[in-house]
């Protein structure tokens, strides 16, 4: 995923910003089909954003349509002087947490897996040879933090976001969202580690 | 300082590690939530196309309706000063009932035909709300 504009073979929109400001600007003039344009730059990045946020792959399908609609309907309240990808995410993370406290409203618990939905942890998680592993793993380390450091460790990771841009994404002043990100980790290293370890 | 045996450092290129490979892993987004997500947006530009309109339509009405009545009792007063009272008032009250029967049809208009797309307004919302 990329927070920031991609670069390399994916970059296609997202990596050009002329393209990207002229599909903007179509769009703001009512030209749907930019939404085509803009969909296939930030689908994928934007689906596992929030997969991420909401741990189950159905809510996140639904809250991506939600975004993409709200953007439809709110691109006159964009600042083409800013970047775009910030914005959008900060559409779908408010849309998102309106979501997951509506959800908690309702005491209700997700049950059974799914692609993206994290695990609890279970015990300390020791290194893991396959890539399956090791994404299980990195699931299981994210599981034992809170939401909110745990989207930031994703959009700084997985997302590939810089300290501005989660900044301006989570709405936290750029020194608060440094040092959850340091405490996150330290956290997690205390995972890694193990109880006894940690304490020895 | 942070070392090369250092937890954080550790917990630092694993979260990198696992990143890079996740991105490799299958993908979330795909030609039918494409579809899904472009029809929506369809949708709903369009239902707001049609409540804006039925809004406007609405206020039309209303305008008209207003401005009728306003002439009218304009009317009843100049006639009253004349002196031909009774007459001013039965024209006054025909007056205010034409204007309630304008802002009746503005409303039934703008209720079965908001957008002037005839019936087919209709199914649109109807079509938006069901999905």
């Amino acid at each position: 995923m990329t927070v920031r504009e991609p670069s390399g073979p994916r970059a296609g929109l997202a990596g050009d910003p002329e393209r990207l400001a002229g599909s903007l600007r179509r769009l703001r003039g009512g030209d749907r089909s930019a939404l085509g344009e803009l969909l296939d730059a930030w689908g994928e990045d934007l689906m596992r954003y929030l997969t991420a946020l909401t741990g189950e792959r159905e809510s996140a399908e639904d809250l991506f349509q939600d975004t993409w609609v709200h953007v439809v309907e709110r691109i006159g309240r964009y600042d083409p002087g800013r970047p775009f990808a910030p914005w959008l995410f900060r559409v779908a993370r408010n849309l998102a947490y309106d979501h997951l406290r509506r959800k908690r409203r309702w005491r209700w618990i997700p049950l059974g897996g799914g692609p993206g939905e994290f695990e609890p942890a279970e015990a300390a998680p020791g290194p893991a040879d396959d890539p399956v592993d090791r994404r299980r793993e990195a699931a299981r380390l994210l599981a034992c933090l809170d939401r909110r450091s745990r989207e930031m460790v994703w959009l700084r990771y997985w997302g590939d976001a810089s300290y501005e841009e989660i900044a301006a994404i989570t709405r936290v002043p750029v020194g608060t969202g440094r040092s959850r990100l340091h405490r996150a980790r330290k956290k997690l290293a205390g995972v890694l580690q193990g109880p006894a370890e940690e304490t020895a | 300082m942070n070392g090369p045996q250092d937890p954080t450092d550790r917990i630092d290129r694993r979260l990198r590690q696992a990143a890079r490979e996740g991105r490799g892993g299958p993908p979330l987004y795909g030609p039918a939530l494409r579809a899904r997500t472009l029809a929506a947006a369809e949708r709903s530009a369009r239902h707001r196309a049609s409540r804006n309109a039925a809004l406007l339509a609405a206020a039309v009405g209303v305008v008209v309706a207003g401005q009728t009545v306003l002439t009218g009792w304009a009317l009843a007063r100049i006639l009253a000063a004349w002196g031909w009272a009774a007459d001013a008032a039965t024209l006054g009250w025909v007056v205010v009932f034409s204007a309630a029967a304008a802002a009746g049809m503005a409303a039934v208009v703008a209720m079965t035909d908001p957008a002037g797309e005839g019936w087919n307004g209709r199914f649109v919302r109807r079509e938006a709300r069901h999905g």
